[in-house]
């Protein structure tokens, strides 16, 4: 039997057990000493039933500039994926890129010296709006964020020595329809202790406005909830 | 706190150490003037090897009134080659004529520092080893590829993938070998010298991420010979 569950709802449930929890009396934190301006967050998202750049669970970290009291400013990073070609036969073609479960057993146990692949990553500097619950003396706050997506491809440099492999990273490229986007985030943190946070975010992806507009059109929100990722995080304050 | 002293002290020296070698740490607790920093060319060069460091300091109570007046390189390889050179910069090139090329070089690079009192001077050195060598790329075509060329040998550099077979098969009755060396190293590999008509060789690893020389020898100078890989 396969369970299937929806991320949208997911996330606005979360959403709003915390706005339940944050209407009752919190008991006010600690006079703090001093305001931290800096942060690092380590997260995990989820994939997206979507064909976008996230078709895998995915690891990341962010680093945070924390402006004012309720401007902050990221830098996100995750690795997105590694992927592999190999030659089907000593004269050609490559095939790829494929997961490692995916090339041919002769080459099992080679995986660790594999050279014939290429990784994924995405790149995100995002601007965001934090809002503190009950000025400030609630450990919850809600955070909004939008900024632009960059995703990279970056090829093994075995490619400068197999120019079948070279033919096969450039018809990737080619292929590759993930162009600079722009992404928009909605979270919600807690702060247990003063410099640390934990949160749940849901990350959205929009490559261009007509293309979001065009399948917003067609799927409604259904397509926010296939395009959206999850994302779990946990941080640190200096 | 003593408990987490000790191993934070232990591994911040032991970073050090990986980081700068073990001849910069005993120089740095030692507070000698020996250069820091020693680079030298590990065959980028067909024509030379780049040798450069960094000034060492002289800030301690020990060198106060020293001042550093220039630096001796001296350098030697196999087949009585020898040099040396004076210079009051932090680099220097040494020439390497054709000959000399694929000969792994011991250089040594002292500095001569100066005290307040006349005539008092003291040294302190740091050594390496380099190389020059002419390389050429070796690409790996589907089905192979026709190389060829007109001295006694010729190095490569090329990506090779474990597990694969890449085979050099002379051609016109030639016969030779090939060497395998670890990239940016002169020590063949000493499993991988493949001899005869058509040498090959099963790539077991190793490699400076993937990365290798491959030195084709024939018989006779001159050559051509097909490289292809297989597996």
């Amino acid at each position: 039997m396969t369970v299937k569950f929806s991320r949208l709802p997911v996330f606005v449930s979360l959403m709003l057990i915390a706005s339940a929890v944050c209407a009752q009396d919190v008991p006010a934190p600690p006079v703090q000493a001093r305001t931290p301006h800096f942060g690092l967050d380590v997260f995990v998202g989820t994939p997206s039933a979507a064909d976008d750049i996230f078709q895998a669970v995915f690891p990341g970290i962010s680093l945070r500039f924390l402006y004012s009291r309720n401007v902050e400013f990221s830098l996100d990073y995750a690795f997105i994926a590694l992927e592999y070609y190999y030659p089907k036969s000593p004269s050609g073609p490559w095939v790829g890129p494929v997961e490692w479960s995916s090339v041919p057993s002769r080459f099992s146990g080679l995986r660790d010296s594999w050279m014939f692949y290429h990784t994924r990553h995405y790149i995100s500097p995002l601007a965001w709006y934090v809002e503190r619950f009950d000025e400030g003396n609630s450990p919850f706050a809600l955070r909004v964020g939008a900024g632009p997506v960059l995703s990279l491809v970056i090829p093994n440099g075995s490619a400068d020595y197999y120019p079948g492999l070279s033919d096969a990273f450039e018809k990737y490229e080619l292929d590759f329809d993930i162009h600079p986007g722009w992404s928009v985030a909605v979270g919600l943190e807690y702060a247990p202790w003063r410099l640390f946070r934990v949160g749940v975010e849901y990350l959205f992806i929009v490559d261009s406005l007509p293309d979001f507009v065009d399948n917003m059109g067609r799927s409604g929100l259904n397509y926010v909830d296939k395009a959206g990722n999850l994302k779990l995080f946990m941080g640190l304050r200096i | 706190m003593r408990h987490i002293t000790r191993p934070f002290i232990g591994l911040l020296l032991w970073s050090f150490f990986l980081l700068t070698g073990c001849e910069e740490v005993i120089n740095t607790i030692l507070d000698n003037p020996a250069p820091m920093g020693l680079e030298v060319s590990d065959g980028e060069y067909p024509d030379r090897i780049e040798v450069s460091w960094i000034e060492p300091s002289l800030t301690s109570d020990r060198w106060e009134g020293w001042e550093i007046t220039g630096y001796d390189i001296s350098w030697s390889a196999d087949g009585g080659i020898s040099g040396f050179f004076h210079t009051g910069s932090t680099s220097y090139s040494i020439d390497v004529s054709i000959d000399e090329r694929a000969k792994l070089y011991d250089i040594e690079v002292t500095t001569i520092v100066e005290g307040p009192v006349g005539g008092d001077t003291e040294e302190a050195s740091s050594s390496d080893t380099g190389f020059a060598l002419e390389t050429r790329e070796l690409i790996w075509y589907d089905g192979g590829y026709e190389y060829n060329f007109s001295g006694d040998d010729a190095w490569y550099v090329t990506m090779l993938q474990k597990g694969f077979t890449y085979s050099f098969a002379f051609s016109n009755g030639e016969t030779g070998f090939v060497e395998i060396y670890r990239y940016k190293t002169l020590e063949p590999l000493l499993e991988a010298t493949a001899t005869g008509i058509n040498p090959s060789w099963k790539c077991s690893g190793d490699g400076d991420w993937n990365k290798y020389y491959v030195r084709v020898v024939p018989t006779s100078p001159g050559a051509v010979f097909h490289a292809a890989y297989g597996f």
